[in-house]
């Protein structure tokens, strides 16, 4: 057997129990992961199992990896019995790298593996995207190994760099404009981990194995400068004076960024500028921009101030969270803006058009409320299943009297309570107004089955701001289901209530609005490029608009991100005889979502969604 | 290319600094013929173990040059060091491992390695080959050392002050073994010490090492002969001049008289000496002739 071989069989005997034990590990945290993966309501694509293990335990396990294989046997002084054997030095710096290595990449090969099998019973796989992630999976492996290998040749001073390290990547990521998931080898694992499915993350890669590389070589320093004696001495016992420097430079470095950090004291999100009408009571203020338009802040104040306290009340909230408003001229009245507030602040801001006279204050609200929502049950109120409930709240305050957007759906297929619970998909078919509609007519149903105040009682038990335990949401929902809580708090049957709900629907239908009927072909063109030729046939509602919403496909034929979606809005009236086209914006074999909407005076109705592989 | 008749190990002008304040060695000399057991004998510091490293190619020599088995040896490739036995001063075993498991180990770094010569010697030396490392006394880890090292029967067999930290008889009963091995075998062994009464007992020849240099390398008897002691002059008196062929190591004043150490390149140069001392010279023990050596400097 090689000398190599010897190293390597020694290894295994001296840290296989400790393999084994963390391939267990590996097993069990695999399975839970799938499992909560499986049940969860907010996965996208079950190769989110992947990720958390690659984002969580593959790290934990190159910490391991790196103590067991590098910081073992430099402690206990065991490298000095193997530089006296007949074996070179760089042979055990290159069979502990490569050992390591291997069994990191093994893990996450294993992982990648299993969340694509467990996928492939529920999702579309392709080949061009595995090998995507494959990739950013292994090189991420390799830059991680190459980190907890040098790291551990570091000996005595691992742990302070580590906390060095940790504290100079927290003050970066909250004091500076710098995202790390931007940069490689992070960048590898960020959120488009295993979502881009097309794009192969060449610079990202290239990036990462120049980490590799440096990294290495900063360990082949260690490990071999001075006939490995650096390694040797770093390995050494901390002295009781370096002890003390390291707590006083860390606790000065852990003061200093305290005391220099910028968002500390960073007060929640507020309008600085004079021209705000406040409503206090219900932490409300809306931005102007010029005096003209104070008149239009002033009434959609009052408006939204009426419809939040109602919110605050119908929810038994304690304090709602703070609502900005502010003027945005260039955008479409019928289009709001949402931005993200730094994490943590506890408001929400959306910019609108509200002084344009086309602007429908109902309608934003009931945006508004749903925003408020989300917020105040810190996120939970946006997912499935409980997103209806929080629609229907809002769409109850702010927009009542949408039957006729309940009546598009009822029109077009027979009523389930499927619907409701998977209300993103409704969404997409349909367009929002209906979905809220759907929703709006539910709760109408659960009061006129019981009573106001049992199905005020329902929507407190969802949408209560008490949080539940984090990791364990999918679970609790899981065993306390939003249908178990409806036959509860409203002590009517489920299925008695689906019925009820059912026949509101089929009744609506004679007040379902004459529609066009639309399409949207694929014309195909030489080369790879393709166009969508669009267009509505049938009578058209006076001066009503369309508009084609198109937008790529990630994984599991789901739109990644609402800002994806682009509108190509046309005159109804122009699209009526000879279809609209988008030239190249796709090309074969690409999938799209294609929608064509028409705007009504209740708002957009969506006449065709499809999800379309294009030739 | 390997050179039949040359020495086993010949050493010439061996540097190494550690560092701008520390030089280890200073140009050391040496040379080790087949067959002998040659003690290296030198205080703590003097550079013994760093010539010991620098032959097994654990540490690289800033300058000089090295020749094993004829061989040019500068880092001491791989195939060289498979024909060396090493004894190291510290026993940097894993502990986890029995004394079965680790020969098994060593074992594969070794195209020679024989089983059952490792077994005779453990066997012989009582080293239990079913239990831990991490259980054995000291004494117990030089001896499963000392038959690792001649496990693979090994040309040459180094030994790094093998016997620091053992008890007298455990001590004893080492030296006694590798006596015993080099008789046996004809095996050439170079052991590093800084106790003279091991010298006198396992080595034929001896090299001692003082400032990085090699103060002396010859026979036990040829440095005992070489060496003389004149006392009883007057603490007043001045040390004679010497004649050709004779140099003063030391002079010192010892319980009220003077002590003059004499060095000779050849006994028979005492002779005019002794005349002009009107007195004859005392023969030293090699103890006391290794400390003047080494504290003249």
């Amino acid at each position: 057997m090689s000398r190599l071989g010897g190293l390597l069989l020694k290894e295994l005997l001296q840290h296989g129990w400790v393999l084994a034990l963390l391939g267990l590990f590996v097993g069990v945290t695999q399975g839970l992961l799938v499992l909560g993966s499986a049940i969860a309501p907010r996965t996208i694509t079950m190769l989110e199992v992947h990720e958390s293990f690659v984002r969580l335990f593959l790290p934990l396990l190159g910490l391991a990896l790196g103590r067991r294989l590098v910081v073992r046997e430099y402690y206990a002084h065991t490298q000095r019995f193997l530089a006296a054997l007949p074996v070179y030095r760089w042979e055990v710096f290159v069979q502990k790298l490569g050992l390591g290595a291997a069994l990191l990449g093994l893990a996450a090969f294993a992982s990648l593996a299993v969340a694509a099998l467990v996928a492939s019973f529920k999702e579309p796989l392709d080949a061009q995207w595995l090998i995507i992630v494959l990739w950013r999976t292994e090189v991420f492996v390799l830059a991680l190994w190459a980190f907890f290998f040098t790291m551990g040749l570091l000996g005595r001073w691992r742990v302070p760099v580590y906390l060095a390290i940790a504290m100079v990547l927290l003050y970066v990521n909250r004091a500076t404009e710098v995202s790390l998931s931007r940069v490689p080898p992070l960048s590898l694992v960020n959120e488009t981990f295993v979502l881009e499915r097309a794009r192969f993350p060449a610079g990202d890669l290239a990036w990462s194995l120049l980490f590799v590389v440096v990294t290495v070589g900063l360990g082949a320093f260690l490990a071999l400068a001075r006939d490995g004696g650096l390694a040797d001495s770093l390995a050494q016992t901390m002295s009781r004076v370096e002890k003390v420097a390291v707590g006083v430079v860390l606790s000065l470095a852990l003061i200093g960024t305290s005391v220099a950090d910028p968002l500390a004291d960073e007060p929640p999100f507020a309008f600085e500028a004079r021209r705000v009408e406040r409503r206090a009571e219900v932490g409300l203020a809306v931005l102007y921009l010029e005096d003209t338009q104070a008149a239009s802040a002033a009434a959609l104040a009052d408006h939204l101030a009426l419809d939040l306290t109602a919110l605050r009340d119908e929810l038994a909230l304690h304090e709602l969270p703070p609502v900005h408003v502010a003027l945005r001229p260039d955008l479409d009245p019928h289009d709001y803006e949402e931005v993200a507030l730094e994490e943590g602040d506890p408001g929400v801001l959306v910019r609108a058009r509200y002084h344009d006279e086309a602007f429908d204050r109902s309608r934003f609200s009931q945006r508004v409320l749903e925003l408020a929502i989300v917020k105040a049950t810190d996120g939970r109120a946006a997912h499935e299943p409980l997103a209806w409930v929080r629609s229907a709240v809002a769409g109850r305050i702010a927009r009542p009297g949408t039957e006729r957007l309940a009546a598009v759906y009822a029109a077009a297929r027979r009523p389930r309570y499927e619907d409701l619970a998977r209300l993103w998909r409704t969404e997409e078919r349909f367009g929002e107004g209906v979905a809220a509609a759907l929703a709006a007519v539910a709760a109408d149903v659960a009061v006129e089955e019981a009573s106001e105040a049992r199905w005020r009682a329902f929507a407190r038990s969802c949408l209560s701001p008490e949080p539940w335990p984090g990791v364990l949401e999918a679970v609790a929902l899981r065993r306390d289901p939003v249908e178990a809580r409806l036959a509860r708090e409203l002590g009517v049957d489920h299925a008695a209530l689906e019925a009820a709900w059912a026949a509101r629907l089929r009744a609506l239908r004679p007040r379902a609005p004459r529609l066009p009927a639309a399409y949207a072909r694929i014309e195909e063109e030489e080369g790879a490029l393709r166009t969508v030729a669009w267009g509505v046939t049938g009578a058209t509602p006076e001066g009503a608009g369309c508009a084609l919403v198109h937008a790529p496909l990630g994984p599991f034929d789901g739109v990644v991100d609402p800002s994806d979606e682009v509108r190509d809005e046309r005159p109804c009236a122009a699209v009526a005889g000879e279809p609209a086209r988008l030239i190249g914006r796709y090309g074969a074999r690409d999938r799209v979502l294609l929608a064509i909407e028409i705007e009504l005076d209740d708002g957009p109705v969506r006449l065709l969604a499809e999800r379309r592989e294009l030739p | 290319m390997a050179d039949a008749a040359a020495p086993v190990l010949a050493v010439r002008g061996l540097a190494k600094r550690y560092g701008r304040q520390v030089a280890a060695l200073t140009g050391l000399d040496l040379t080790v013929g087949a067959g002998e057991v040659y003690g290296f004998l030198g205080r703590n510091g003097a550079g013994k173990s760093t010539t010991i490293r620098i032959l097994m190619g654990i540490t690289k020599a800033d300058a000089g040059e090295v020749r094993l088995f004829g061989e040019q040896a500068r880092g001491t490739p791989v195939h060289l060091r498979q024909r060396i036995g090493y004894v190291a001063q510290e026993h940097n075993f894993y502990d986890w491992m029995t004394a079965g498991r680790l020969a098994k180990f060593v074992s594969r770094f070794y195209p020679t390695w024989d089983d059952a010569t490792f077994l005779h010697l453990a066997s012989s030396q009582q080293v239990p080959l079913d239990r831990k490392v991490g259980t054995f006394s000291g004494g117990m880890k030089a001896k499963l050392a000392l038959s690792l090292a001649l496990g693979h029967r090994p040309a040459l067999l180094i030994l790094d002050e093998p016997t620091a930290g053992l008890d007298p008889v455990a001590r004893r009963e080492f030296l006694e073994r590798v006596r015993e091995d080099a008789e046996r075998t004809g095996r050439t062994t170079f052991f590093s010490t800084h106790l003279i009464d091991e010298v006198e007992l396992v080595a034929d020849r001896v090299g001692i090492v003082d400032g990085g240099r090699t103060r002396y390398e010859g026979s036990v008897d040829a440095l005992a002969a070489r060496v003389r002691l004149h006392k009883g002059a007057p603490a007043e008196a001045s040390p004679p001049p010497c004649p050709a062929g004779v140099r003063l190591i030391s002079d010192r004043t010892f319980r009220g008289e003077r002590r003059w150490v004499f060095e000779a390149t050849e006994p028979e140069a005492f002779a005019g000496l002794e005349a002009l001392l009107g007195a004859r010279l005392e023969r030293l023990p090699l103890e006391e002739i290794f400390i003047e050596m080494v504290r003249s400097r």
